[in-house]
Parts: structure tokens; sequence; C-alpha cells
């Protein structure tokens, strides 16, 4: 029913305006990107354990590349990874498809939205060959630092870090109205906002935490950029500036940032969760007021990463208040996620399997900011490991297991293809088990008094017991690298040989299993007409174990209890 | 649902209020330094604004969503303001400050 | 044939053109960035009450009449905006035209400005009050001259009847940078 003419290459796969399209060139973007990522915290974690000597494939770590590494490796992997993954292409596959249109509000600017993406790649990997190194002054970038390139050793390399985190926030910006607007104004008829899948909640909410938090940091990279470049004082004390308000504006962002990734994951989960208990979701409107809730909160706690450094007393008192607090919206979701799985069906299909690992893993990250976000304790472990290990028990699950889950759930959707289960609880199990040894022990390094970003921990004698630990971290590192080849192995096998994906392979109720496996490139051949809520599984008096989205209104299904109200639904034109 | 449009009349007439506003403003600003002074040229200006949203960009009588945007744009700003005020202002005794 | 096509272009499940919600989120998230610099600016001017004698020497006169430039620029975006709302794509062309001008004229009496305070030895980096007043007059004068690309290429297409739709559009954009100016114009010739 499409009435484009039969599509060039170019046009097709490069410069397609198909959100699905669109979506895969994000997802492959940022693999990649996780790829060099990771080949960065193997390359620390080499050096970590083994101070001095070359690491395989890589070569002996100066303390200025260690640096490098450790800025490089963080920055990729909030910005290059955990971004494209998490909105890029999930947001970008699914949003359309959930909600029942064609494709994004605005195609050619989701086009955009992407080749400036995939430009911002290229500068941030070019940074990294030009005269002087990569930036090696943190991923937070701090004046002053980061002020002056006397200071660092590195001129180009830090400018052209800016400029690249300045085309991704464009990047994420433009895609944000994108999503935002396409929610607003293209749902399908009967889809109201609370019969929205969990997924999509979080996305908008995500995307507009984003918006409205990045703006502030852009004026001051623009600022950090003039001191560097026009010999402006706005971070340097000596001319009147401060570099605490650099801090300040980083944070800002910074935090609201970790959100905007969070709430993406949670929304996965929701929907391989329900699909693989045959359950409704427990308290999904409790769960959107929470979330909204949380984003509203994440403008309020931006400071307890600054807890040490020389901020106001009575601010670390209200911010650890409110880190405090934003605990409460969080939890409510996770539990109203294990209530879901009580007394369900549970499918231990691989999806479901890292779903719940994401739970499990997540719920350390989350107990330990407890201790980060008081500021009486955080004194002890600011910028220690004890820190490193909470953000990767925090992160770690966002970005990795949650998009995994994600991704063997969709997989089939998105490529028609079926991906292997022995492969997937191969993949499942070592990245667990090494996951785990890599980071519970820098919990213990942490509390020895372990700082982060030093590039030898045998210069100091403090630290020397600890040394073992670091090995085993290491160890833990390698194999979760490792315990990456079942997917890669399974990736390629289901593109080149898998079995063929029917349109609804986990009998799931939301819109996209509605169409076929890839949908086509419509998605719909007609305008769906949606007559109830997104989570209609182990309906009584039904012979399926589930009602998909856009199946008839109850009141037409003999026995069973009215529970969609069609009385909202536009009117579908006669015959 | 198209936005409220007011006869050529009525735009011109908020002009001329604006470029009013623009003079006591001026006025104003001349007339002295104190704190007093530097709130009235404030206020001044937030009514300017407040004209050109309400009238020329329609959100008086636009949709609800457009208004609490807006609010919850400046919120988030003035949160950042308020939040920096003890660390940025009020630093009497901190390296390189008076 | 008588179900609904699949392209859904047209589609809008609040009754609101999609393009003046999209514009209303991306006035948000400029709110931010030029509320960002703003508060900064109001932070550090806080702290540093000796800028008080070099805010005097910005040229208020000069701020005023640019002032008045961008208000009569904004009178005319509305004109523009209510044509469109009449289907006269012709009368909103000409008045985005109108309104582009207006912008012209205010790029050219700021460069007027940044010339007369550069030869008078206010550079960006004279002192942290003037790097100020360089940033934040000139991320605001290049949202002018954004916004005069975005309306002549829209009134472009106006004038043959084509997005006729977008005028709106292009008219909420530049009452916002005229709503920053209306604060900027305040804080960095009056406030004094």
């Amino acid at each position: 029913m499409s009435h484009h003419a039969p599509q060039g290459f170019v046009r097709k796969y490069i410069f397609s305006t198909d959100h699905k399209v669109i979506a895969k060139q994000y997802l492959f973007t940022g693999l990649a990107m996780a790829a060099i990522g990771g080949f960065f915290a193997y390359v620390i974690r080499s050096q970590l354990a083994w101070p001095g000597h070359a690491a395989v494939g890589y070569g002996v770590v100066s303390a200025n590349g260690y640096n490098t590494l450790v800025t490089m490796h963080g920055t990729i992997m909030v910005f290059w990874v955990a971004m494209p993954v998490l909105l890029g292409a999930f947001g970008n596959f699914l949003i359309p498809l959930l909600i029942g249109t064609d494709d994004m509000a605005f195609p050619r600017l989701n086009l955009m939205s992407f080749w400036i993406f995939f430009l911002s790649s290229l500068v941030l990997i070019g940074s990294l060959f030009v005269p002087g190194g990569g930036s090696a002054v943190g991923w937070t970038v701090y004046p002053p630092l980061s002020a002056q390139a006397s200071y660092s050793g590195g001129m180009w390399g830090v400018n052209l870090w800016i400029l690249a985190v300045a085309l991704e926030f464009v990047s994420f910006l433009m895609g944000g109205i994108n999503f935002i607007t396409t929610v607003i104004n293209r749902r399908a008829p009967g889809m109201t906002m609370f019969r929205l899948p969990l997924f999509v909640w979080e996305e908008i909410v995500a995307a507009i935490v984003f918006l409205l938090s990045v703006g502030p940091l852009v004026a001051g990279a623009v600022m950090l950029l003039l001191d560097r470049l026009a010999g402006t004082g706005f971070y340097l004390p000596s001319r009147g500036g401060d570099p605490v308000l650099f801090q300040h504006l980083f944070w800002f962002f910074g935090h609201p940032e970790v959100y905007v990734l969070l709430l993406p994951a949670l929304g996965i989960l929701a929907e391989v969760i329900t699909a693989n208990s045959r359950k409704a979701l427990f308290g999904y409107k409790m769960i959107v007021w929470a979330t909204i809730a949380a984003g509203l909160l994440s403008f309020v706690v931006w400071a307890h990463h600054q807890f040490i450094a020389g901020i106001d007393p009575r601010l670390a008192t209200a911010f650890s208040l409110t880190t405090i607090l934003i605990s409460v919206p969080f939890a409510i979701t996770i539990f109203a996620f294990v209530a879901t799985l009580f007394g369900g069906s549970i499918r231990f299909t691989t999806a479901m399997l890292f779903a719940i690992a994401m739970i499990a893993e997540f719920l350390l990250g989350g107990v330990t900011g407890i201790i980060n976000g008081s500021a009486a304790a955080d004194i002890y472990v600011h910028d220690t490991y004890f820190v490193v290990a909470h953000f990767h028990y925090a992160l770690f699950p966002v970005v990795f297991l949650a998009p995994f889950a994600g991704l063997y759930h969709w997989w089939p959707k998105m490529f028609g293809r079926m991906l292997d289960t022995r492969l997937g609880i191969a993949h499942w199990l070592g990245t667990l088990i090494f996951f785990n040894m890599t980071f519970l022990p820098q919990f213990n390094l942490g509390m020895m008094g372990h700082h982060r970003r030093i590039a030898d921990p045998t210069a100091f004698d403090f630290l020397r017991p600890g040394q073992h630990l670091q090995v085993l971290s290491t160890i833990g590192a390698i194999g979760m690298l490792l315990a990456q080849l079942p997917f890669v192995v399974n990736v390629v096998w289901s593109l080149v040989r898998g079995r063929s994906a029917e349109s609804n392979p986990w009998k799931a109720t939301t819109l996209e299993w509605t169409v076929s496996s890839p949908p086509p490139a419509e998605n719909f051949a007609e305008v769906p007409q949606v007559h109830r809520g997104p989570y209609d599984y182990s309906p009584p008096g039904v012979g399926d174990d589930y009602i998909p989205q856009n199946s008839a209104p109850d009141g037409d299904r003999p026995g069973s209890a009215a529970r969609s109200d069609p009385s909202d639904l536009e009117p579908v034109p006669a015959e | 649902m198209s936005s409220t449009h007011l006869p050529t009349s009525r735009y011109v007439a908020i002009w001329a209020v604006l470029v009013a506003a623009l003079l006591a403003s001026l006025a104003l600003g001349a007339a002295g330094h104190s704190r007093a002074f530097v709130v009235a040229v404030f206020a001044v200006a937030a009514a300017k604004a407040g004209l050109v949203v309400a009238y020329f960009m329609h959100l008086k009588d636009g949709p609800t969503m457009f208004t609490v945007l807006l609010a919850g744009a400046v919120s988030v700003v003035a949160v950042l303001y308020f939040g920096l005020v003890p660390d940025i202002v009020w630093v009497h005794g901190r390296m390189g400050s008076p | 044939m008588s179900h609904a096509a699949s392209v859904q272009s047209e589609r809008t499940s609040t009754g609101l053109p999609t393009g003046r919600v999209a514009i209303w989120w991306f006035i948000a998230s400029e709110i931010a960035i030029f509320g960002g610099a703003v508060a900064c600016y109001i932070l550090l001017r806080m702290r540093h009450p000796e800028w008080g004698a070099a805010a005097r020497h910005t040229a208020t006169s000069i701020g005023a009449v640019n002032t008045v430039v961008l208000l009569t620029s904004s009178l005319f975006a509305v004109l523009a905006d209510s044509a469109a709302a009449r289907g006269d794509g012709r009368r909103a062309g000409r008045f985005l035209l109108l309104t582009s001008l207006g912008g012209l004229a205010f790029l050219a009496i700021k460069a007027f400005e940044y010339t007369r305070e550069i030869q008078h030895g206010f550079t960006p980096v004279t002192s942290l009050f003037w790097s100020f007043y360089y940033l934040m007059t000139g991320l605001h004068a290049a949202h002018v001259l954004a916004g005069m690309v975005a309306m002549l290429a829209v009134a472009s297409g106006a004038r043959r009847g084509q997005s006729v739709h977008r005028v709106e559009f292009v008219a909420i954009y530049w009452h916002f940078v005229d709503v920053v100016w209306i604060f900027l114009f305040p804080l960095l010739y009056l406030a004094s």
C-alpha cells in the first residue's frame, strides 16, 4: 500500500527518513562505540592490575594516556552508547509503532538528528589523533584544568571533545522535540495517554528532562570554549570567575542525564516483564506519577556530586535530603515490577533473564547511592572507587542489561529473525558473573581509600594490600568482554541464517506485535483503532492469554468484564 | 484549533504600550540606581515580556500545555539560579573573592 | 477504501498543529540555554558590585533603539501570523520580509555598536563583565540571524501559497528572540 517509488540503496539504507532504519543506524553506531569504550575499559583495568606492564593490544599506558583513557571511556559510554541505544535506537524504533502511527512527526529532522550524531562520533574519535592527544581532563571537564591548554597539555583534543559533545547535544535536542511532538500529536485513535505502553511514558519524560536540563550546560560549554580559545575568564578566579560555577552547570545537567538514561531502561523492563509474566503491569498509573515525580526531583539533586568541592554546607544538607527523596519514586517503580512478577506465569526468555538481572544489579547500585547521597557519609567515600563501583552498578544495568533485554525481546520485530536461546543464556551468565567479579571488589577498594583516576595504585603504600582486588577486578573485566562473544555470534548468525520470526513470537499485547516482523515501511496498513490498555494479559474467559490493544472493545466479547471505554474513539468513516 | 487573532489595531496598540514601557524603563534607569529602581526596571521588563507572550505569541487564549511548559522552563532556570546563590554569590572569604 | 490511509502526517491527537507543539518545546529548550547564561551573569554580577561601573559604558541609547527595532519587527511578525491565519500567504510573506528587515537593522546596529565598543577598548577579554556582554548579546544575535534565515525561507514559500501554516511557527520563534532581548536590555544597559 506504499505509494513511494522504489528507492535506491542510498535513500533506503543510508539517508532514510524511516524511523526504523534510523533506529538501526543509532543501534549499530552505539554498539560500535561500546566496543571502543569497552576496549578502553580493558586497557584501564590492565594498567590498574599490572601497572607499567604493556596492555596486550595497546602497549604501555602513560600517565597522561591513562587520563585520556578514563576520560574517553566515560564520555563514550554515557554520550555515545547509552544515549544512542536507549533513546536513539529503542526510542526511534518503538515510539511510532507503540502509539500506532507510521513514522515520527518530523522524519527529515530525524534523519538530520542521526547524521549530526554520527558526525559527533567522528569528531570524538578524531579528537584522539590530534597533536597533544585526546582529552585527558575527565568526562566532567572541570576548569581550571580544562580552561587552559597549558594546564592539561592538550589543546585540540579538548576543543574537539567539547565540539563533539555539543553536536551530540544538538542531535538529541532535535530528537527529543521529535519524540515529544510525536507522542503528543500522532497517537492512534483511542490511544489515550493512559493507554500508552509504559515504555512510551518513560521515553517522553526522559526527553523532557533532557531538553530542559541541557540548556545551562550548553551555555556553560560555550563559556568554557571562550575561556580556552578567547582568553576570557568565566571560570578563572584571577579574572573574577569561578570554577565551581562550571561544576554546578555540568551537574545541573549531569544528574538529570542519568535519569534520562534510567527511564527508558525501566520502560524496556516494563514491556519485557509484562509480556513474560503474562500479567498486567502492577500499578501502571502509580508508576507514571512516580516517573513524573522522579523527573521533577531530578532537577534538585545535582549538587550531591559536589559535596566535597567546597560548596556551602547548607546546600549539602538540602541536596542530601532531595537525594534521599528521589530514591522513593524509583523504589516504587522497581517494587511495582517485582509485584508484576509475583504470581505471574513466568517465561524465562533471554530477555526476561536480562530484565530480572537488571533489577537485582540496579538495586545494589541504588542502595549504595544512599551512602553517596548523604553528605556526611559521602565525605569519606567521595572520589574513591566506592563511587566508581556504585555508578557502575547503576549504569551497567541501565546501559547494557536493560538494552540487552530489549534487544533479545525486539530483535525478531526489528530484523525478522529469532536469536538463539542457548547463546543468549551463555551471554547472560557470562556477563553477570564477570560483571560482579569486576565491580564488587571495587567497593572494598573504595573503603580502603583508593582514589579515582590514579594511574598506578602501587605508587601508594597504603593501597598495596588491595592489589589482589585489582587483579580480581581486571580478570572480571576481561571476562565481561569475552562474555559478549556469544552475543556477537548470535547476532551475526541470526542475521545470516536465523529462523524467521512471526509477527508476535512473544504473544504480547502492544501494537508493534500486530504487524509483521519486520514491519512494513508504513508500519500499519490501516490506522489502528485502540480499544484497551497496553497490558491485557490473562483476561478471564478468553481463550488466548492476552488481548492486543487494537482488539474490539470488551462489550463485544461474551463473558468478560468490560474494561475499556470506547467512547473516546474517533468515529471510523462509514463503509 | 487555531490561535486567537486580534484585529491589527489591537496589535498596534500593544506595540505602542511596549514602546511606552521601554521609555518608562529608560526614565527609571536614569532616575536612580538603588535596589528599588532596579526592581522597578525588571518589573517593567517582565510586564513587556508578558504582553508579548500573551498576545503576540497567543498564549493568553492558547492551550494550557504551552503556558505550563513556559512556566516549567522558567522554573528550571529559577531552580538553577537560587541553587547557586549560596555558592556563587555569598562567597566572602573564599579565595579570590572580595 | 473506507479505512483511513496509513500515512498520518495530517494527524493531530490534540487538535493543535504539530508544528506549533514542536516550536513551543523548542522554545522551552532555548529558555534553558539563555536562562542558563543569564543566570550565570546575574550570579556573578551580584558577586561583583564593581561591574556597575563597567556597565555604565554600554551604549544605552543604541540599546534602546535596538529594542524599539525588535519590538517593531515583532509587530510585523504577529501581523504576518494574522495574515497567514486568514489564508493570505502573500501578505504574510510580505510582513515576514519586513520582520526580517527589522532583524537586519538590529544586526547592523549591533555591529556598529560592537565596533564602537572595541575601538574604545572594551573587548571580550577586557573584563568578565564585558565577556558576559559579548557572550549574551552574541548568542542573541546568532538567534536573530537564524530567525531571519528561517523567516525568509518561510516567506518565500508563503508568498506562493506553500506551507503558509509555517508562518505562525516562525513568528512565535521570533517573538521569543524579542522577549530575550527585552530582558537583556535592562540587564546589560540599565541595571548599573
